[in-house]
């Protein structure tokens, strides 16, 4: 264990965490949605974009087989935890860039070119709305990003094991982060409660009080938290 | 008929709400107050529409600034008539 890793609880006795490979598209597929829904029926891509999920799954398949780093939609990105050889979690994660090479923009990009230009158009008022709630991310700091795990497998300690992986890479860099931060919604309590023990605290949040948010996205806010890793 | 740079300026500025942006071509995303993901997706549903181009995503993928987006536009418009 390393001086960041976060004290281990896991009793599912054959769990294993490893990096996710083009197989697991599907999977990664899942954690992404599941992650957005945020224990919510409300997909914020679909009601953003006016799209099926089925159409949103296969836009997404597409999109991260293009396998580009630097943001969740991207295979090589993630860790994938898996019991009695089961995918059973997964979790992203990337050192966030400056620029054009910040998550922000690159993932801008793909959407961008997967929903294409009429679909975005139409979504323009819906797209202003839940523009106060965009959290920027800190350049160089370590992002976690999508996390999930499949209900049979929930409150068994898998996100403390995919986190503390995440964080062992990172530390292996030649030049490691010094902070890891992860956006969750402000209505998770059991998700903030969770990363609270895990070492992670509050440094931002953003809010809307537009009623029409309930029916675009799982919170009507956000919260930045983040761990200090040195 | 204004240039590329004149109409992808006025674009721009409308996009990012900011009347009186300046750029060059060194301008990145992290020098303009309100680039991030949702309005880096209007710009490039605008851009295509502005100027009838559809880009690519390898494209998409190497615009670095304002000079590599002007460049990517100017190669995929046709030259306006003299």
């Amino acid at each position: 264990m390393n001086a960041n890793s976060i004290p281990s609880n896991t009793n599912v006795s054959a769990l294993s965490v490893r990096l996710a490979i083009p197989a697991d598209r599907d999977f990664i597929v899942e954690t992404i949605i599941g992650a957005e829904k945020s224990g919510t029926d409300r997909l914020s891509y679909c009601t953003l974009f006016d799209l099926e999920e089925c159409e949103l799954r296969r836009l997404l398949a597409e999109l991260v087989d293009e396998d580009i780093p630097g943001q969740e939609l991207c295979i090589s990105g993630y860790l994938i935890a898996e019991v009695d050889g089961q995918r059973a979690g997964a979790t992203c994660s990337w050192i966030e860039g400056k620029g054009a090479k910040s998550s922000a923009i690159v993932k801008g990009s793909l959407l961008a070119h997967a929903f294409g230009r009429e679909r975005v158009v139409a979504s323009a008022a819906r797209l202003e709305l839940v523009a106060p709630l965009t959290m920027p991310r800190e350049a160089g700091a370590l992002q976690i990003e999508s996390v999930y795990v499949a209900s049979p497998w929930r409150g068994r300690g898998i996100v403390r094991a995919l986190i503390n992986e995440h964080l062992r890479h990172a530390g292996e860099r030649e030049a490691p982060p010094e902070k890891c931060q992860i956006i969750v919604a402000a209505n998770n309590y059991a998700a903030i409660r969770a990363y609270r023990r895990f070492g992670f605290e509050i440094t931002a949040t953003r809010s809307s009080c537009h009623a029409a948010l309930a029916q675009l996205l799982p919170a009507n806010a956000r919260a930045q938290m983040t761990k200090q890793l040195r | 008929m204004s240039s590329i740079d004149d109409r992808l300026l006025a674009l721009l500025r409308r996009v990012f709400n900011d009347p009186d942006l300046v750029v060059h071509e060194q301008t990145t995303a992290a020098d303009v107050d309100g680039w991030d993901s949702l309005s880096h997706i209007t710009l490039i549903a605008d851009v295509e529409g502005e100027f009838g181009i559809k880009f690519k995503l390898r494209e998409l993928m190497s615009i670095d600034n304002i000079g590599d987006l002007q460049r990517l536009i100017a190669g995929k418009v046709p030259p306006a008539p003299i």
